[in-house]
């Protein structure tokens, strides 16, 4: 459903991303790995048309449907952003107004793409919220994002992104900052949304040992380029590459079994 | 609340010090004021009656006891009470300085807004050159620039804005306006980039919400936050320049009542100038302060 | 040299405006050359005001006096006033920072609740009543101003020092047992100075302000020396009859300030160009 070919990033100038080729189908997961630095953010938000000030796409394109993002006007982006496609961030309590309570951020989201009184659009933040398993939604939706735990914004981060069904979910570090129980309980939920929705992901991560749990297919990335690239059992047990490899010992292991 | 007494206390310490080290003499000011040349005898007398051959510990206790009665002595200058002179002059005083604010508000947040919105444009160029210079000019120059526009040439206002009434309120307003809309607006556009550059509104933008929106519902709001304080300390700015603005246009307030007295050495009525408008100074910062608290959830609920 | 001429090329901006600051001070240095030769002080009364014309490019004020000369020389006094404030406020401000914020403990308590104070404070009311009961002349117009604008060098200086103090290089010095002096210029004064330079450069336009302020409302400059503020105030009384006399000293005041801030503004620029 999404094709990036041959993508090239630069900032003001200067190449960070070259040559960087992806074909995710519905349903699928695929993980782009790599340190920090190694462009793999800046792909993800160029997909997403997000590149911050100074970031150019200056060669390649991204095509949805056959259909190529780069044409999009602000209008057709503000439709596709948070409906047919959508995005989780590293800590997505930073990315909500902090003078805002959630259920305010929230009803401003669902109301900006669906015509719905207040009253509704409320009703809806509670179900959405309850969906995540989130403990009593209503207080959550009382609270400012900076009330919340790491692990409760980034479910509300996920409940809003949910909300229209996506068909694409670009999910940029998305469980980075929390803690291993916390990780694995929101990994879970990002793959629960694949089986339910048919949801198709692709997820940035340094952590190559989630990219190994949750993913069909891994893109190992350094210094702008990929380097090594294959569905997961590829990756984990066969390929022969030195960088993968190094990535893969850096993962604590537990009695012979990789722990992620 | 303990810091205002302390400053207070400090105050007017200091300004009691002031009168006590200065070389005039009030005993004397006082008679010539009235036209009498007073024997060495009589003046001697006089200051024993007014205790000021006390020890200067006692005439300040004695002095500061007297104010916290709201009795601010006598002017020597207009022979009436400090207190009743101030109360009469205080209130012109704050309308104008509520009315600059306003008109300042008025201009410096829509062209800071529009000149953060478009930074790097010709709009924001233009903004920011026009600021610069409204930042060099003196704004006693402003007023008598403006007094000669609106007053000599095109005659639409009065020269001596003596009646207190919106006509003669307007241009002194306007003048204190001017000088600090050239502040604010550089205030509001790094206030308004600096709210723009936040994660949440890439958030805001990731999740479709029209930019728009996200400028006057989310930023806008946001940015004015962190103005509320600094709009609070340039109150002491306001009330200086007051001054200077109601001796250009005549205009019956504190300042020039001040200004009048410190030409004549009316200590009373300078002392009582002084701790009056450090009163209203700390009471509006105490006012922004609380309302601060008030309006952003951050400070309120984490404590 | 070279260098010098080299560092000129590369910073047009703060070349440019560093020449006109120098014509500025030239032309209160050589006050006598650029007036032509007119004097500011003595006019002849059946001249008295005048319009701008060739004779008195400025127009004359109503004791005759030529408006041109006495804005010449009235350079004199407004620079001479403001460096003053500044240099003072910039020594005695950075002084009492750095002791604050090298010694701590009650010293530091002391300067800063008076500096707190100061702050809590309307500035020009209080330099005001300074002025006022001191008695109106240039020199104690000056010391209200100084009075007045010390808090925010002292605040300054107080922080940059207290952040280089917690370096561990510095502990280890002062546990080692470095002299005091010899930490204050080694280390506390060269760490401050750059940032303390750039406010005093950005400064200077902001304290002619006040000081001109102060001498128009009448507590500065004592006629018959001609001073801008107080062109102003006298220019004041006749803006229906003689708008000359308050426009062009108004402009001077506005010229030499639009100068100082754009030289204060290059300088901050070259020498930190993180705030810009």
């Amino acid at each position: 459903m999404l094709d990036v070919q041959n993508l090239n990033i630069s900032y003001g100038g200067v190449p960070v991303v070259k040559s960087f080729n992806l074909s995710i189908k519905k349903g699928q997961i695929i993980s782009i790995v790599g340190e920090s630095g190694s462009g793999k953010t800046s792909v993800i938000r160029a997909i997403f048309g997000l590149l911050p000030k100074g970031g150019d796409i200056s060669h390649g394109d991204v095509l949805l449907e056959g259909e190529s993002l780069l044409e999009y006007d602000s209008e057709q982006w503000e439709n596709a952003r948070g409906t047919k496609m959508s995005m989780i961030f590293q800590d997505s309590g930073a990315m909500m107004n902090p003078t805002k309570r959630i259920d305010s951020v929230f009803t401003e989201y669902i109301r900006t793409h669906e015509n719905i009184s207040k009253k509704d659009a409320r009703l809806k933040v509670l179900e959405m919220l309850r969906q995540m398993h989130l403990p009593s939604p209503e207080n959550v939706a009382k609270s400012y994002p900076f009330q919340l735990s790491g692990g409760m914004r980034q479910r509300v981060g996920i409940a809003m992104s949910m909300t229209y069904r996506p068909e694409l979910l670009l999910a940029d570090e998305p469980t980075s900052a929390l803690d291993v129980t916390t990780q694995a309980q929101i990994v879970r939920q990002m793959m629960e949304l694949r089986d339910v929705y048919g949801t198709s992901i692709i997820m940035v991560t340094h952590n190559i040992g989630v990219a190994a749990y949750m993913s069909d297919y891994i893109i190992v990335m350094k210094k702008g380029r990929i380097v090594d690239e294959g569905d997961r059992n590829y990756i984990i047990s066969k390929s022969e590459n030195e960088y993968t490899n190094e990535l893969l010992s850096s993962v604590p292991s537990l009695g012979g079994e990789r722990y992620v | 609340m303990l810091q205002i007494i302390i400053v207070l206390i400090g105050i007017s310490f200091i300004t009691f010090l002031l009168t006590y080290l200065s070389p005039g003499d009030p005993v004397r000011n006082m008679y010539t004021a009235t036209g009498v040349m007073p024997s060495e005898e009589m003046i001697q007398e006089t200051r024993e009656e007014l205790g000021l051959n006390d020890p200067f510990l006692q005439q300040y206790v004695r002095w500061a006891g007297n104010c916290l009665k709201g009795d601010f002595g006598k002017s020597y200058s207009l022979n009436k009470p400090v207190m009743e002179l101030l109360s009469e002059r205080v209130i012109p005083t704050l309308k104008l300085a509520g009315l600059s604010l306003i008109m300042m508000i008025i201009i410096a947040v829509p062209l800071g807004v529009a000149s953060a919105i478009k930074k790097d444009t010709i709009v924001d160029y233009l903004i920011r050159g026009v600021t610069f210079f409204g930042c060099s000019m003196p704004n006693f120059w402003v007023g008598l620039l403006l007094m000669l526009i609106f007053c000599v040439k095109l005659r639409i206002f009065p020269v001596i804005s003596a009646l207190g009434d919106f006509q003669s309120l307007f241009l002194p307003a306007l003048t204190l306006a001017i000088a600090m809309s050239a502040k604010y607006t550089r205030q509001v556009r790094t206030a308004m980039l600096e709210e723009l550059n936040q994660d949440y509104v890439v958030g805001a933008i990731a999740r479709g919400i029209k930019k728009s929106r996200i400028i006057w519902t989310n930023v806008f709001p946001n940015a004015l936050l962190p103005l509320v304080t600094i709009l609070g300390l340039s109150i002491g700015s306001l009330l200086g320049g007051t001054a200077v603005v109601e001796v250009i246009f005549s205009y019956p307030g504190l300042g020039n009542l001040a200004v009048s007295a410190i030409t004549s050495s009316d200590y009373n009525l300078i002392q009582g100038y002084v701790l009056w408008m450090t009163l209203i100074y700390m009471f509006v910062n105490l006012i922004v302060d609380i309302s601060y608290i008030y309006v952003d959830p951050r400070i309120r609920l984490k404590g | 040299m070279n260098k010098i001429l080299s560092f000129l090329k590369s910073n047009r901006q703060f070349t440019f405006f560093l020449f006109l600051a120098v014509l500025i001070i030239m032309i209160a240095i050589f006050a006598p050359v650029f007036s032509g030769g007119v004097d500011p002080l003595h006019g002849n009364i059946s001249d008295a005001l005048q319009e701008p014309s060739s004779e008195h490019i400025f127009g004359t004020d109503k004791v005759g006096r030529d408006i041109f000369a006495r804005v010449i020389y009235g350079s004199r006094a407004s620079l001479i006033a403001t460096f003053g404030v500044v240099g003072l406020i910039f020594l005695v401000g950075s002084i009492l920072g750095i002791i604050a914020g090298y010694f701590r403990g009650f010293v530091d308590s002391v300067i800063m609740r008076i500096s707190d104070m100061m702050l809590a404070f309307p500035g020009l009311v209080l330099a005001l009543a300074v002025a006022g009961i001191m008695g109106a002349s240039m020199r104690n117009a000056i010391i209200a101003i100084v009075i007045v604008n010390w808090t925010k060098y002292a605040r300054l200086a107080r922080a940059l020092v207290l952040k280089i103090r917690d370096r561990d290089y510095v502990s280890a010095a002062i546990i080692t047992g470095s002299k005091t002096p010899y930490m204050l210029i080694k280390y506390m004064i060269p760490n401050a100075l750059p940032t303390l330079i750039i406010t005093a450069a950005t400064d200077i336009g902001a304290m002619m302000l006040e000081i001109s302020a102060l001498s128009f409302l009448g507590f500065g400059a004592k006629p018959p020396t001609p001073e801008w503020g107080f062109m102003l105030n006298e220019g004041r009384a006749s803006i229906q009859s003689a708008p000359w006399l308050m426009i062009f000293p108004g402009l001077a005041i506005f010229i030499v300030v639009v100068v100082f801030n754009m030289l204060g503004d290059s300088i901050r620029d070259i020498l930190d160009p993180k705030l810009k």
